[in-house]
C-alpha cells in the first residue's frame, strides 16, 4: 500500500527544500497556503466541535451574544437616552451593527491565543503558520453566519423589505472578514513575544466599540471629524453592513475609500509582521 | 550533484538564554527599556559555561555538516542536551538555523513526538484526518490508509471514541501508525524507541527496515542503544552541540559511552 503514490506525491519527490536563516522580509508562498487548505478546514471544524462538545450552550451563545447586547443598548441608549435613528427602529438599527462587530470583537480576542493554544502543533511540526490565524477568522465567520440569520428573521419582523443594497452583503462582510485577519494577525504574533499583550485587548475593544457608530448614528459625529473618524476601518464595515441591509443611509464614497485603505494597510502590514515574527515562534514559546 | 538526501552545512542555532531579555511580557520588557543602563552591569557576573558566549547566547548547534543518502538508515546519538533535538526540528523546518544551510530532496515527515495534533475531545479517526491534514495529506489519502493505520496500531475497537479515553500506549501507537503510513520520502523521529510495548517496538523496527528498502531515508534519535545497534546502517553523535562522530553504529556507540558527561 505504500507504493501507492500518485502524481501529487511524484511532484513533490524531485521537489527541493533549502533551509535557510530567517530573512528580514519573509516571503508569502500562497500556493503553499492553497496546498494546506484541507487543514484550514479541519482546524475550523475542530474548533468548533471541541467548542460544542464542551460548552451546553454552545451555538445559542453565538446568538445570545448579540441579543442580549441589543436588548442592553435598546433600554440604554434607544430608550433612555432617546437617540433618534431616522426611521430604522432602534433595535435593528443597532443589531445590524452589532453582527459585524461581535464578529470582529471574537476574532481579535482569539487571534490573541491562537498560537499559544496551538503551541503543541507549533513546536513540533512544520505547516504555514499563517494557516491558525486566518483559521481563527474562519470560526469568527461560521458565528456571523448564525448571527446573520437572526438578523434576517428580525428584518421580517419589523416589516423591513430588502433592497437591492443586499447584494453588496457579501462585499462588507468580505470587509469585515481582512479588517478581523489584519488586526488579528497583528495580535497573534504580539501575544507570542509579550503574553500580557492580551490583557490590554478587552479594554482596547470597549474604547473601539464607542468610537464605532454601533450604539449611535454616525450622524452625531460632527462633519469636520468624520474623515479621522474614518480612519478606524470599522466604521465602513458597520456603516457598509447597515446600508446593504436596511437599505437607507447610504454612507459616503471618500469616507469607505478611507477605511478600505486602511483595512488594506493592516492587512499587509499584518502579514509581513506576523512572517517576521514567526520564525522565532517555535523557539520563544 | 552527488546523490544525496539531505545535505547540512555548517548548520548552526543560536539561543538567547536567561538575562533580562527573557521576560516574555510587555510589562518586563518595559520595564528592561528603563533599565537598559545597568544590563550591561548585571551582565559581567553572570557565569558562562563554554557553550555560551559574552553576549548571552547559547550554541545549541555549531557547525554541523553532513549528507545522508536515500535510503539510509541514520541514527542520532548524544547526551541530553547535545542538541539532537534542535538538529531535528531544523530539518524539519520547525525552527530555522541561525547560521549555515541546508538542502532537503523530497518531502520530510517528522514525528518529533507521537500523536502530535492530537486533540483529546476528537475521535481516533478524526485525529487520523486531522494528523493527516499537518502532514499535507488530502482527505481521499488518509481513508484509503485508514485501515493499515488502524491495523498497525491495534485501536480497532475504538476508532470512534475520543482520544482522551485512550491509554497513552494506545495513543502512542496510533501516532506511530500514521507517521508510518504517509508515504514518507524522509522520516524523522525523535526519541522513537520509548515505547514501552516490546512487541510493538519490535513491529515498528521491522515496518522501518522495510521503508528503507523500498528507498524511504530514516533519521532517528534514540537514547537506547540496542535499536540503533540493530537497525541503522550509520549513526551520528553529537556533543555540547558539535557533530563529534559520524560512522558505523558499533563505534559511534563505543564513542558515545566514552563521552558519558
Amino acid at each position: 500500500m505504500q507504493r501507492n503514490k500518485n502524481a501529487d506525491d511524484r511532484a513533490q519527490s524531485q521537489m527541493i527544500t533549502h533551509i535557510r536563516p530567517a530573512s528580514r522580509l519573509m516571503p508569502i508562498h500562497l500556493g503553499e497556503l492553497w496546498e494546506y487548505g484541507d487543514l484550514l478546514l479541519l482546524l475550523i471544524w475542530r474548533d468548533l466541535k471541541v467548542r460544542y462538545k464542551q460548552t451546553i450552550i454552545g451555538a445559542v451563545w453565538a446568538i445570545l451574544q448579540p441579543l442580549l447586547m441589543m436588548g442592553v443598548l435598546s433600554v440604554v441608549i434607544g430608550w433612555f437616552s432617546g437617540i433618534k435613528t431616522g426611521d430604522i427602529p432602534y433595535p435593528i438599527f443597532t443589531y445590524s451593527a452589532l453582527v459585524p462587530w461581535n464578529f470582529f470583537t471574537n476574532v481579535l480576542v482569539q487571534s490573541n491565543y491562537t498560537i499559544l493554544n496551538n503551541s503543541g502543533l507549533v513546536t513540533r511540526v512544520y505547516f504555514p503558520r499563517l494557516i491558525l490565524p486566518m483559521a481563527t477568522a474562519g470560526i469568527g465567520l461560521v458565528d456571523l453566519a448564525i448571527a446573520l440569520i437572526i438578523l434576517f428573521l428580525l428584518i421580517g419582523l419589523y416589516g423591513i423589505t430588502l433592497t437591492w443594497t443586499v447584494l453588496l452583503l457579501p462585499l462588507f462582510i468580505l470587509m469585515a472578514l481582512l479588517t478581523a485577519l489584519g488586526f488579528g494577525l497583528w495580535l497573534a504574533a504580539l501575544n507570542v513575544e509579550f503574553r500580557d499583550f492580551g490583557q490590554i485587548v478587552p479594554f482596547m475593544m470597549q474604547v473601539w466599540f464607542f468610537a464605532t457608530p454601533i450604539a449611535y448614528p454616525i450622524t452625531l459625529v460632527p462633519e469636520a471629524l468624520r474623515g479621522v473618524y474614518s480612519l478606524n476601518p470599522m466604521v465602513g464595515v458597520v456603516e457598509g453592513m447597515r446600508w446593504a441591509l436596511l437599505g437607507k443611509g447610504a454612507p459616503s464614497i471618500d469616507q469607505m475609500l478611507i477605511s478600505a485603505l486602511i483595512v488594506i494597510l493592516v492587512l499587509v502590514g499584518g502579514v509581513i509582521f506576523f512572517r517576521y515574527k514567526e520564525v522565532r515562534f517555535a523557539d520563544v514559546i | 550533484m552527488e546523490d544525496f538526501v539531505i545535505r547540512a552545512e555548517g548548520v548552526s542555532k543560536q539561543f538567547r538564554i536567561g538575562g533580562l531579555n527573557s521576560s516574555n511580557s510587555l510589562r518586563g520588557y518595559l520595564e528592561n527599556l528603563l533599565r537598559s543602563p545597568i544590563r550591561a552591569v548585571r551582565r559581567a557576573d553572570r557565569v558562562y559555561s563554554e557553550q555560551v558566549d559574552k553576549a548571552g547566547h547559547f550554541w545549541a548547534l555549531h557547525d554541523v555538516s553532513f549528507a545522508i543518502r536515500p535510503g539510509e538508515i541514520v541514527g542520532l546519538m548524544g547526551h541530553n542536551g547535545a542538541g539532537k533535538s534542535v538538529l531535528l526540528k531544523i530539518l524539519s523546518r520547525v525552527t530555522l538555523p541561525t547560521e549555515g544551510h541546508a538542502m532537503i530532496r523530497g518531502r520530510v515527515n517528522a514525528m518529533l513526538e507521537a500523536g502530535v495534533g492530537f486533540h483529546p475531545e476528537l475521535t481516533g479517526r478524526e485525529n487520523i484526518l486531522l494528523s493527516g491534514a499537518i502532514q499535507r495529506k488530502k482527505w481521499a489519502y488518509i481513508n484509503r490508509q485508514l485501515d493499515a493505520i488502524t491495523a498497525f496500531s491495534g485501536v480497532e475497537t475504538f476508532l470512534d471514541t475520543p482520544i482522551k479515553r485512550y491509554s497513552s500506549g494506545m495513543r502512542i501507537r496510533l501516532g506511530f501508525a500514521i507517521a508510518f503510513h504517509m508515504a514518507p520520502q524522509i522520516l524523522i523521529i525523535d526519541e522513537a524507541f520509548t515505547v514501552e510495548d516490546s512487541e510493538f517496538g519490535a513491529r515498528c523496527q521491522a515496518k522501518i527496515q522495510e521503508m528503507a528498502q523500498d528507498g524511504t531515508t530514516i533519521l532517528i534519535v534514540s537514547h537506547n542503544p540496542e535499536p540503533i545497534r540493530a537497525m541503522c546502517s550509520r549513526a551520528m553523535l553529537l556533543d555540547h552541540g558539535h557533530l563529534i562522530f559520524d560512522g558505523a553504529p558499533g563505534a559511534t556507540l563505543a564513542e558515545y559511552h566514552s563521552h558519558a558527561r
